[in-house]
């Protein structure tokens, strides 16, 4: 107990700050090799880590709905959060409120597809996305009397379609 | 890029020093050849290949400020 208590008073906050800095770098370093414009800061709250990156090349992080931008999310996350040490619960990377903006748009189109299959008593299915905005679409039509949302396909082909039921 | 290959599966991997990347330059395409230690060959592929295609991603980004081609080829 005494050992505890002469430490130093924040290790926590300590090793939080070492490792979003060490994400950070990370992203940092990749998309400077990358050659792309952009700068590149971070935030830890809960065990999350948000980066945001922003620039005058922020185009070609958010083109082809965000590719550039999921794919070094994934490698962030593979690269910080295997094997032992589990104190980064997940990396989110984000542009400028991209995020919020895309879970919105998502949320939109979620709703307009279903009123469709609602309408036309017809399955509908919605472009292939990644697991997080999939997620979005499942419980923005989860309450949704008179359909139902499944997801079929393999790896980046994976898809939704929605059903009537 | 051969430099941004490298770091990210040095990164990835549980025996960088086992890491090589060679640049074969061509005209419009650049190929550039990564080997990892067998039992690494996993980490830099990834599920259902998912890594592979997200440095693939990155590279491609590179190639169009570039207006260059770069293919990733993972050796066994």
């Amino acid at each position: 107990m005494t050992n505890q208590l002469r430490e130093d008073p924040s290790p926590e906050m300590r090793d939080s700050r070492d490792a979003t800095e060490a994400v950070v770098d990370f992203c940092r370093k990749v998309l400077e090799l990358l050659g792309l414009d952009v700068a590149v800061s971070a935030a830890m709250r809960e065990e999350t880590i948000t980066v945001n990156v922003s620039g005058p090349d922020r185009p070609v992080l958010l083109a082809t709905t965000a590719a550039l931008l999921n794919s070094l999310e994934y490698l962030a996350n593979k690269v910080f959060r295997t094997g032992t040490g589990e104190e980064i619960g997940s990396i989110v990377l984000d542009s400028d409120e991209y995020r919020r903006h895309r879970e919105a748009e998502l949320v939109l189109l979620a709703q307009m597809a279903s009123q469709k299959v609602l309408a036309q008593r017809r399955p509908l299915s919605l472009q292939p996305m990644t697991p997080k905005e999939r997620r979005i679409i499942h419980l923005a039509l989860a309450e949704t009397e008179g359909i139902r949302t499944e997801s079929a396909g393999e790896g980046e082909n994976r898809s939704i379609t929605i059903f009537p039921s | 890029m051969k430099e941004l290959v490298e770091m990210i599966a040095k990164a990835l991997v549980d025996n960088p020093e086992q890491v090589t990347v060679t640049e074969v330059e061509g005209e419009q395409t650049t190929v550039l050849e990564l080997r990892v230690a067998p039992s690494d060959l996993g980490k830099v592929i990834g599920k259902q290949g998912r890594t592979a295609r997200c440095i693939r991603t990155l590279l491609g980004a590179a190639g169009m400020k570039l207006r260059k081609r770069f293919v990733l080829e993972i050796l066994e």
